[in-house]
């Protein structure tokens, strides 16, 4: 595990395992992540990544290992926008805000805030979920979130079962807030072209048990990163034998053992 | 609270005008009534203006008031007793797996035994007192009460426990932003019926049990074969039901559930 600074915020597991009675879903997991940097977990389905992301949040009791939080503020985001029906679009905004006891002027002011940098006017805010489009609903969601000025985001396959354009829109979202401030993401998804398009650093997880098999850096800034290198990148994951073997897939084609390192990749 | 005050009148002259509708179709009731009434006997079914003439006299020489008074004292006290017992029970039922698998059995006999058995049981008690009808409408309204919160509660989005649970949301914030709005969707129906079976049940033990309301009024007229004083006295206490849900409980389940209708 990398030595960091004392003082650096950083999210440390070591050694998490879980099991769901006697099947053992997570085994041996270790990650560092610092300040300002996004991570992603990919694997199969069934690999436990959402157990881990649910350890991580606290929504699940940790039993084996060491989860380090060094993060004052984490908020998370699911693949489903879970907005309360009954309340206003502002008024979900503002959930998290008013659990942590903020008064309701001031935290109808920052979702307020908030919503207008995700293209949401007052009349969308007026309205209740199920009047709001599936996009308007996962900008919702995405803006609960980040009202909240998390050091720490998590995202549960935030993304996955949006349209192209709006997946972009809510990249270009999150990048943006990120480059506002330090901000770490710890993201899990299926989707290998996603995480290479946005993280720092791409585990690749492995069913039965759940660990982690493989690691690739990017260190180059997501919001740089043009889709030509992003689809060459997934290429090139995609030709990683581990990788292959991960998902599930048959043996890499032998003709061109793609060098990742030349599109900006590095095996951690 | 003034805010959905003002919201709830702002809200009336609209809900009202809607009603007529309903008004309509009971008027057209009314006429059935009458043209019935051309072809049967006066003592077998008077027609709707000598009951509404009956009714006027019950109401204007104010016995009417105060035994409407007394019928309503107790529907009311029992249905709030089933109403404030059988939500917190049944929420409590709901929250355990355990709890809402033994009740269902309990409820099943609450709801099996015929009102008319409790009844005799509450007069056997209670005596001739107002807890005779009172146990009667509490028994009576109980079961669905109880049952619209358990399930109330059972059926609460999994999701959204974890999402509250993510966002760390305080107790209190989370019964009333997560669990009370759920669940009073469920509440507000099994609330309306159990108002309904609470005027009817508290008629027929009055009728049975006690000296006084609107029961005990209907005995008297049946013993004089007093067509209709009967049914003005029904006319009565429907009037009166009605009048209960469509201008207080109605609204509220409208104000409540405004997020469900607009979808």
């Amino acid at each position: 595990m990398a030595h960091i600074g004392v003082t650096a915020p950083a999210l440390e597991l070591a050694g998490v395992g879980h099991a769901y009675r006697a099947r053992t879903v997570l085994s041996g997991i270790d990650l560092h992540l610092p300040a300002g940097r996004i991570h992603a977990l990919v694997g199969p389905s069934g690999c436990g990544k959402t157990t881990l992301l649910h350890l991580v949040a606290g929504l699940l009791p940790l039993q084996d290992g060491a989860i380090r939080n060094g993060f004052a503020r984490s908020a998370c985001m699911f693949q489903q926008p879970r907005l309360l029906p009954w309340k206003s679009a502002l008024d979900n905004i503002a959930l998290g805000l008013k659990a942590r006891g903020v008064p309701r002027a001031a935290r109808h002011a920052q979702a307020r805030d908030q919503a207008r940098r995700f293209g949401l006017d007052d009349t969308a805010l007026a309205q209740y979920p199920q009047q709001l489009s599936g996009g308007m609903q996962s900008r919702v969601a995405l803006a609960r979130a980040l009202v909240l000025a998390p050091d720490l985001l998590l995202l549960d396959e935030a993304f996955s079962a949006l349209d192209v354009g709006l997946k972009a829109e809510l990249y270009r979202q999150l990048l943006a807030e990120q480059a506002r401030r330090p901000m770490a993401v710890l993201m899990i998804t299926h989707d290998l072209m996603e995480a290479v398009r946005l993280a720092h650093a791409v585990w690749v997880m492995a069913p039965e048990p759940g660990r982690i098999a493989t690691g690739f850096r990017f260190d180059d800034a997501p919001a740089q990163r043009t889709d030509a290198q992003v689809y060459a990148r997934t290429a090139g994951l995609l030709d990683d034998a581990t990788v292959r073997a991960c998902f599930g897939l048959d043996a890499p084609a032998p003709a061109a053992p793609l060098a990742l390192a030349a599109v900006g990749g590095l095996r951690c | 609270m003034i805010g959905i005050l003002r919201q709830w009148l702002a809200g009336l002259p609209a809900y009202l005008w809607g009603g007529w509708g309903a008004i309509a179709s009971l008027l057209l009731l009314l006429a059935g009534w009458e043209f019935a009434s051309q072809w049967l006997d006066p003592l077998a079914l008077p027609d709707p203006r000598t009951v509404l003439a009956t009714l006027h006299g019950l109401l204007t020489d104010g016995n009417a008031w105060s035994e409407l008074g007394i019928t309503g004292r107790r529907a009311l006290t029992g249905f709030a007793l089933s109403l404030g017992i059988g939500s917190a029970l049944g929420m409590l039922a709901g929250l355990s797996m355990t709890a809402s698998m033994m009740a269902r059995p309990w409820v099943t006999v609450l709801v099996g035994t015929p009102p008319i058995g409790w009844l005799v049981l509450a007069m056997l008690w209670f005596g001739a007192s107002d807890g005779t009808p009172v146990f009667t409408v509490f028994v009576a309204c109980f079961p669905p009460i109880f049952i619209g919160a358990m399930q109330g509660v059972r059926t609460l989005d999994g999701q959204l426990r974890e999402m509250a649970q993510a966002f760390a949301l305080p107790p209190l914030q989370r019964l009333f932003d997560l669990y009370l709005p759920h669940v009073l969707s469920y509440l507000f129906p099994a609330w309306i019926t159990a108002l309904g079976v609470s005027w009817k049940v508290v008629v027929m033990a009055e009728l049975l049990a006690t000296a006084d309301g609107v029961g005990a009024a209907l005995a008297v007229t049946r013993s004089q074969l007093d067509t209709a004083g009967t049914l003005a006295w029904i006319v009565a206490v429907v009037g009166a039901l009605l009048a209960v849900e469509y201008l207080l409980l109605e609204p509220v389940k409208r104000e409540v559930e405004r997020w469900r209708t607009l979808a």
